[in-house]
């Protein structure tokens, strides 16, 4: 339990700090950026007690904040992401009696990828309103919403390959 | 969810994000390495707009032009600053710099590059500083046309990183392609005539009193560098005369 705690909290570090100093300054066409931090909220076991888990996504969210100078947009995107994610897993695990944590295996690999998706398209649509603050931009949003998701999509798809690659599932 | 709402809500009003910004310790630190590290491919560029800067500041002194003296008879004092972060693709973005209250820095301070405006500081901390960028939808910097004194404001519509919309500039100003918008020194943040850009469009509005002017920027936001931070030191006399005037009313 201490190791896994060390590991978050080191996971917390690394993936704010990839974000705000690698990730930001990829920038495609001027408007695309992986958001790779969403691997700590995918990552996030659904085991652990709800309260730290919304109190961790609230506080790796301000974090990018404060380097982003985005007041709280990515803490309230992060919260939203991690209160849905439950959510998400039982609608695409239907069937199943607990939620599972999210590992590319080799059953059900298309539930994992419309879980990402769903967390990812929620995160993007609630940071990219709360960063334009102004709904006569909505077309602007969709837009950042749909390019940024396709390709935050791909990125966490690589690492969960890379890090969160199980044959087989086991409760 | 209230607190993070609360926080972007407070970040959207000037003068008010004090809370969540880039001037802390932390934050600075690592975005000095960074600059640190990308500033070695960047040398050579660098050099070479110090060497035209240069250039330009000594054909100006020798022609002893209006221009210098206007700048030398209001007292005005530059400090210098590297960006350490800096944003443009969003619609409120900020720029960090590595200098703050310990040099002399001071919130709504102007901040210039050798080719025009960046943005007017917002939050300071002992050694960095936040710069409200002028691709910022809650910037607004007065500018006036060089070739006459007709002036307006100059916003951002939140589109490209390096057009922006000068507004309010009367129908009866005779406006041309290519007509350089400067700073309007109707405020203590410039000095006047610092250059901003050029007349790219210029519509009528729909009540047709008043220009709708797209100028496409000297300055390339995306790739801003180095900076000098303008302090008006008679800026708090100014102020006070005004708020004076306002009392009085």
């Amino acid at each position: 339990m201490k190791n896994s705690i060390i590991t978050y909290c080191f996971q917390f570090a690394i993936l704010v700090l990839l974000q705000v100093l690698v990730a930001n300054r990829i920038l495609l066409w001027d408007f695309i950026t992986p958001f790779i931090s969403l691997f700590f909220i995918v990552s996030l076991p659904v085991s652990l007690d709800k309260w730290i888990q919304i109190l961790a996504c609230f506080l790796f969210g301000l974090c990018i904040d404060f380097f982003e100078n985005s007041g709280g947009a990515n803490a309230a995107a992060c919260l939203v992401a991690i209160y849905a994610k439950p959510m998400f897993i039982r609608l695409f695990y239907q069937g199943e009696e607990n939620l599972r944590d999210l590992y590319l295996t080799k059953d059900k690999p298309l539930q994992l990828f419309g879980i990402l998706l769903s967390i990812i398209v929620c995160h993007h649509l609630v940071v990219f309103s709360f960063e334009f603050y102004d709904f006569s931009f909505w077309n602007s949003i969709l837009k950042y919403t749909f390019w940024n998701s396709i390709f935050t999509f791909v990125v966490l798809v690589l690492c969960i390959a890379i890090f969160r690659n199980k044959p087989r599932y086991i409760q | 969810m209230l607190v993070s709402y609360a926080l972007t809500l407070q970040s959207h009003s000037y003068h008010r994000s004090k809370f969540v910004n880039s001037t802390n310790t932390i934050t600075g630190t690592f975005f000095e390495y960074q600059t640190n590290i990308n500033n070695y491919f960047k040398l050579k560029s660098y050099n070479e707009r110090l060497l035209k800067e240069n250039a330009l500041l000594k054909t100006q002194l020798s022609n002893d032009s209006l221009e210098t003296k206007n700048w030398q008879s209001t007292s005005f004092t530059y400090y210098p600053a590297s960006v350490i972060n800096n944003s443009y693709h969003k619609t409120n973005n900020y720029l960090t710099i590595n200098a703050g209250a310990n040099d002399s820095i001071q919130s709504d301070m102007g901040v210039i590059t050798d080719k025009g405006i960046v943005g007017v500081i917002e939050n300071i901390s002992s050694n960095y500083a936040t710069v409200i960028s002028i691709l910022n939808n809650r910037s607004s910097i007065n500018a006036q046309l060089k070739k006459s004194n007709h002036f307006g404001s100059l916003k951002w519509n939140g589109r490209l990183p390096n057009m922006m919309q000068l507004h309010d500039v009367p129908r009866f100003a005779s406006l041309a392609i290519n007509d350089t918008i400067v700073t309007g020194g109707r405020s203590t943040i410039f000095p006047k005539g610092i250059p901003i850009g050029k007349i790219s469009n210029f519509t009528l509005n729909e009540n047709a009193n008043f220009y709708q002017i797209d100028v496409e920027l000297f300055n390339d936001m995306t790739d801003v560098g180095f900076v000098q931070v303008i302090k008006n030191e008679n800026a708090i006399e100014i102020k006070q005369l005004e708020s004076n005037h306002t009392n009085e009313k």
